[in-house]
């Protein structure tokens, strides 16, 4: 099922020329295209040095990092890399490209404020206290025809939510997640997930969660399993016992800080679909919206062609800080289909006027 | 001794908001209570359509009032819900609607809406956006749209403003009755009050129940979906002289289709689920009136509750045998006529002379109770 991306807003953040940072890994690796340089990368998680590192490999110039994360986080996440050697050989790698390059890298900062007329022209990066709010005591300015930013991932948990099965709330998950048992079976029985719409914990779990989910739902459908299945089933727990603790680390570097979406300026654009500000949101509450989607309704957020899937998790946030509720009671956007826009012409095909099954009239 | 309103309305709609709102300002203590949030059902997911040209005829004369409170909503609600008044048009693509839409609109048009035959050349002067193939519309100019989830928005200021007591996010359970009036039993406590009025959609029918009254309301589940937004494609609202269809473009561009094509729902879990092939339908029919339309995308579709009683007219009245209750619901095309039927309750409610006829139940109940001798 995926994920999204997250970016909590700032002022500047609907310029062209600021894409999202997990965005920029497709652009990168499957289209092979260099963002504009200079570049500022931004944001938080282990994406944002090898975006870094792929650009200057590429041949583009980064001209700063700010991560939302200290040095000493990273240096947390030292014993349970330890544990994946692969990973930590990964990251020394990209560590060592960027250091090569000469790239500033700004620990424990934020971008403040991207500024441009026509498109992005400079991004204002400042330093952040430990729980990710900016501290107003110093400014760097870049000028950058490119911002990537990415504040971690959303779990894509559209399919179970459509399908009204049940529900959690996990900030270290990433979000709402369908509710699992150990073998991935969601509260509707021959539904089952996995994946990062499951819950981001990163490429490994995915790939034994995923087998383990699969011989479940054959073994459920009563299929016939190979005869080493249940070993297949022990060695898949294991594999993602043994990598849990790197992959738990790395999701909460990932997850969204609530004072980071606290100190979002009123006057900045939330709902880029809908162009709702955060003073909207705010003013909405006052007027007496008491869950997400009454929120929709008087302001029209997430009602535009990303039906909040961009901005979902912040604005939900943002309801939850005003109300001093947690996540669970401020809730989720009701999911409907389709998963995707889709275009008319698509849907309808060709028919013939007589063949439309029209309902009789109500009656007179 | 706790708190005891003068009038308790059960259901946060259009009607029991209405009614709240009018009966405050007539000078009673009101609290309204509302399991989930205001205008949240029915009242906030439908089509917004304010037509007289799929009223049901008797309710012609209510709709017209109501179509003239809607117009003027920014001043006796005192705020803004999107409404647009513009031209309507029903349309016929053959000789066997056009004989339907005459002999419909000519009812129509006895009851007082003002809705005038015209040629397939005239209506695409009306509307440049409808196919080449109509050959005849109803044209009505006393039509338009709300913004339906804007309802919840205006009515909570307004209650606010009428100092209406409301509780959201408060599901009643029961009702006791006494001499002195009514307990409401609520999920943090007992409301006491001293008349009721029950509005609650297609769940009025469980809430007679509390009182021994039984009413069966059908549940019809419309169907609707949305565009992205998209350059002008209509400028009117466009409806099906025989069958389902209701079409209009918002000013921000969206386009919303509607007209009651059927989905599945469960009143009693709230869960509604769109059939592909009604929606795949509803759209080419949409597609075949408006032909621009079919380079937009389709952004979402969604259900909501419609109330039906047996004859298919309102149940809005004084509750027999339970003096102080009253219902308010199931009225078709509610959306258009709510407001007024909401308006004439509060009326009968504050011992005024409502200025048309209610819909009372008892008609229904009878008919209940000559099925059960048979």
């Amino acid at each position: 099922m995926g994920a999204y991306e997250r970016v909590v807003p700032f002022p500047g953040w609907t310029l062209p020329g600021v894409i999202g940072l997990a965005a920029s890994t497709v652009i990168l690796k499957s289209h092979r295209v260099i963002p504009a340089s200079p570049v500022v990368v931004a944001g938080c998680g282990p994406l944002l040095f090898a975006v870094s590192a792929g650009i200057i490999k590429a041949g583009g110039r980064v001209a700063a990092i700010a991560d939302l994360a200290s040095a000493r986080d990273w240096l947390g996440t030292a014993p349970a890399l330890a544990l994946r050697p692969s990973m930590m050989t990964q990251g020394l790698q990209w560590a060592a490209q960027i250091a090569k390059a000469r790239i500033p890298v700004f620990f424990q900062s934020t971008v403040l404020r991207a500024e441009g007329h026509e498109g992005l022209e400079k991004v204002i990066i400042g330093p952040v206290s430990r729980t990710g709010s900016p501290k107003p005591v110093s400014e760097a300015c870049f000028h950058a025809s490119c911002l990537i930013v990415g504040h971690g991932l959303v779990p894509g948990a559209d399919i179970p939510r459509l399908l009204r099965a049940h529900i959690r709330f996990d900030r270290d998950l990433g979000g709402h997640v369908p509710v699992l048992d150990s073998c991935g079976r969601t509260s509707i029985a021959g539904l089952y997930a996995t994946g990062d719409g499951s819950g981001i914990r990163g490429a490994e779990t995915a790939v034994s969660h995923g087998k383990l989910v699969g011989l479940t739902a054959a073994q459920d459908a009563g299929r016939p399993l190979p005869s080493s299945w249940k070993s297949e089933v022990d060695q898949a727990h294991k594999k993602i016992a043994h990598v849990r603790s790197a992959s738990i680390a790395m999701a909460r570097l990932m997850a969204l800080r609530p004072a980071q979406v606290d100190s979002i300026p009123s006057e900045t654009i939330v709902c880029r679909c809908e162009d709702v500000t955060r003073d909207e949101i705010d003013k909405a509450i006052d007027c007496g919206a008491r869950d997400i989607n009454q929120l929709k309704h008087f302001t029209r957020c997430g009602m535009g062609p990303c039906q909040g899937r961009m901005c979902g998790d912040v604005i939900q946030e943002l309801c939850a800080l005003k109300l001093s509720i947690d996540r669970q009671a401020v809730g989720q956007w009701t999911a409907r289909p389709p998963l995707r826009a889709v275009s008319l012409s698509d849907l309808i095909g060709t028919f013939e006027y007589d063949d439309i099954p029209i309902p009789n009239p109500a009656p007179l | 001794m706790s708190h005891v309103f003068d009038l308790a309305v059960v259901g946060g709609g259009i009607l029991g908001a209405t009614t709240a709102l009018f009966c405050a300002r007539g000078g009673m203590t009101v609290v309204l209570l509302e399991r989930g949030a205001l205008c949240r059902e029915a009242s906030g997911v439908n089509a917004g359509t304010l037509t007289m040209q799929m009223t049901r005829v008797a309710l012609i004369p209510y709709a017209l009032k109501a179509h003239g409170m809607w117009s003027t909503a920014s001043q006796w609600l005192g705020h803004d819900v999107g409404v647009r008044i513009c031209d309507g048009l029903s349309l016929a693509f053959t000789k066997d609607e056009a004989e339907i839409l005459s002999f419909r609109a000519e009812r129509r048009r006895e009851a007082g809406a003002p809705i005038s035959i015209i040629s397939g050349k005239a209506a695409k002067e009306v509307e440049p956006g409808i196919s080449d193939g109509v050959l005849l519309a109803g044209h009505c100019k006393v039509d338009g749209f709300a913004n339906a989830y804007l309802t919840g928005l205006a009515y909570q200021r307004a209650l606010h403003e009428a100092d209406v007591s409301l509780l959201e996010n408060r599901a009643v359970s029961g009702i006791e009755v006494s001499d002195l009036g009514f307990s409401l039993a609520t999920s943090t406590g007992t409301v006491r009050t001293r008349r009721i009025v029950l509005a609650g959609g297609v769940w009025i029918e469980p809430m007679l129940a509390w009182l021994g009254i039984h009413l069966p309301i059908k549940t019809l589940v419309n169907q609707l979906a949305v565009t992205e937004r998209v350059s002008p494609v209509m400028r009117t609202v466009v409806g099906i002289a025989s069958g389902l269809l209701s079409l209009k473009q918002y000013p921000h561009g969206t386009v919303v289709i509607g007209g009651g094509w059927q989905a599945l729902g469960d009143r009693d879990d709230g869960g509604t689920e769109l059939l592909p092939d009604r929606v795949i339908g509803n759209v080419r029919l949409a597609c075949h009136a408006i032909p621009d339309l079919a380079n937009a995308r389709l952004a979402r579709g969604w259900a909501g509750f419609e109330a039906e009683t047996r004859d298919a007219l309102p149940a809005v009245g004084p509750i027999p045998g339970v003096p102080g209750a009253f219902v308010c619901g199931s009225i078709h095309s509610g959306y258009t006529s709510g407001p007024y039927l909401a308006r004439l309750l509060a009326q009968r409610i504050l011992d005024d002379e409502p200025e048309m006829p209610l819909f009372p139940i008892d008609r229904l109940l009878e008919l209940e109770t000559s099925r059960g001798a048979n």
